[in-house]
């Protein structure tokens, strides 16, 4: 299915592979079960980007678009026995950019919504049935009704050993273990406790965590890389056969920004497996802005991997270019094989 | 304004800024009450000659279809909302920011617009929020495509000061 993948893609943009991962310890074998990722968008009004002055904006809004309506039509060419899902992985709308902080009684969301119409009709069409996770930059969108089933985390299954073993978050958890380890507890149960229900108090908590470590930046320069961020050797000739390992990020081989919050995505997997009985091998996240899959082997159990899908906002480059282009990333899991691919418009 | 009171209105202010308010939203209400039965049946914008008279046959059955051509609940509707069926029935004052921004119709939607409308007839929410306005008597949802206004549902208003 990763090829079917690939050729829907390449029907509306030039692909470029930024990593690849196959190995049978990922923990998710159906080699018809294919997910896809589309990282952090932060799409804002026109009115408020001028105004607010940003620098920057979502990137190729057109070719997201196209992109997500081939995705539906792949979705609609499954065979009954294949799954195929989409996943936001959060910040698909910027409320914190598009209001300066987000008024409890203001629907900030409709007015960006308005002004992207197309790709948001797209994103939200029901044939489609796009999951969505809640980011940093919209997770005020679980007050207002439309949003109600926008979730924290997904849970993929291990089709073998029939508990969770990919692990969805958007991924700002990992930011607060290093910056806010007191408040972390109380987060990680939210994130991770099987059991536990999207309750006020929760949610609250959650909020305020998000305020607190927004601050007073109002993102007006970057969000979360003020350069590009690298991303390896990406070369498009590289699709005609996906190499079982390709960028992969390892410590000790790769630069420290590779390897963000790959340690700590790993203690709160390998804490969840322990308080839980989960066995997650991955965890899939946006956030960072940093198109990358790094792995750790010398783990407890011999492996785990973060698959970090990138964004569609600000810049990447890659080894050998001498300048940026624009994130715009889509991620795929599928029969034991991770992919992140860079698109542009052909 | 004595020192006390000022001290207490300050109070006031001061809990009311720190408390979590609950969101407004407005949901479709039954069948009876609604210028539709079913989507298919929803009205179009620009009004044309038939859809003003099915507006104005419902508001003077004070919005409940049961008592359409039966009796007549409000004598004043057509008077009342004829300027406002004029102006939605004129393409130049049926872009989104009409409602949103520029208030063309303030005369009879003075509050802040809606945009969140639970509708359980639906499979799932709007991906494209609609806006919804009250003149108080009814409330007025308004779909939109491109920031045109192209549909229009109308249903009947709770009170909302009613003792109850």
């Amino acid at each position: 299915m990763h090829d079917r993948l690939l050729a829907t893609l390449q029907s509306v943009a030039r692909v470029k592979l930024v990593a690849s991962l196959r190995d049978e310890r990922l923990g998710f074998a159906n080699a018809k079960d294919l997910r896809i990722f589309i990282p952090d968008i932060h799409l804002i009004s026109e009115r408020r980007r001028i105004r607010g002055g940003f620098k920057y904006a979502t990137n190729h809004t057109d070719l997201l678009n196209s992109v997500v309506l081939a995705l539906n039509q792949l979705k609609a060419d499954a065979a009954d026995d294949e799954v195929v899902e989409v996943y936001q992985l959060g910040d698909f709308l910027d409320l914190w950019r598009e209001s300066d902080g987000a008024d409890d009684q203001v629907d900030v969301a409709s007015p960006i919504k308005d002004d992207h119409e197309d790709l948001v009709a797209a994103l939200m069409d029901r044939a489609l049935r796009t999951r969505f996770l809640l980011g940093n930059h919209d997770f005020d969108l679980y007050r207002w009704p439309d949003y109600t089933a926008w979730e924290r985390r997904y849970y993929l299954p291990d089709n073998n050993a029939g508990v969770p073993s990919v692990v969805l978050l958007h991924g700002d958890i990992f930011d607060w273990v290093e910056s806010l380890p007191d408040a972390i507890q109380d987060v990680f149960v939210y994130l991770f406790a099987p059991d536990v229900t999207a309750v006020d108090h929760r949610l609250g908590s959650m909020i305020e965590l998000i305020r607190q470590s927004h601050g007073d930046r109002k993102y007006r320069n970057y969000i979360q890389a003020e350069q590009a961020s690298t991303i390896g050797l990406v070369q498009e000739n590289v699709v005609d056969e996906v190499p079982a390992r390709w960028n992969v990020q390892t410590p000790g081989a790769s630069p420290a920004q590779n390897l963000l919050f790959l340690d700590s995505a790993y203690e709160c997997c390998k804490k969840a497996n322990e308080q839980y009985k989960m066995n997650l091998k991955a965890a899939v996240i946006g956030h960072t802005h940093h198109a990358r899959i790094a792995v750790r082997e010398d783990a407890d159990e011999g492996f785990f991997a973060l698959i970090d899908c990138g964004a569609w906002i600000e810049n990447c480059i890659a080894d050998g270019e001498t300048s940026p282009s624009p994130n715009a990333q889509i991620a795929a899991l599928c029969g034991n094989e991770a992919r992140i691919y860079q698109l542009d418009p052909g | 304004m004595t020192r006390r009171t000022l001290f207490f209105a300050t109070g006031l202010l001061i809990v009311a800024g720190c408390s979590a308010r609950p969101v407004t939203y407005v949901t479709v209400r039954e069948a009876k009450f609604r210028t539709e039965v079913n989507r298919n049946e929803r009205l179009k914008l620009p009004l044309s000659g038939e859809s003003r008279e099915r507006l104005v046959r419902f508001f003077k059955a004070g919005g409940d279809t049961d008592r359409i051509g039966r009796e007549i609940a409000d004598p004043e509707a057509e008077k009342r909302y004829s300027p406002l069926l004029d102006l939605l029935s004129d393409p130049r004052n049926l872009a989104l920011e009409d409602l949103t921004e520029k208030q063309t119709f303030k005369n009879w939607f003075s509050k802040r617009p809606i945009r969140q409308v639970v509708d359980a007839r639906e499979e799932a929410p709007p991906a494209i929020d609609p806006v919804a306005v009250t003149d108080d008597k009814y409330w007025w949802v308004f779909y939109h495509r491109q920031k045109k206004l192209v549909e229009l549902l109308v249903f009947k208003a709770i009170p909302t000061q009613m003792k109850r």
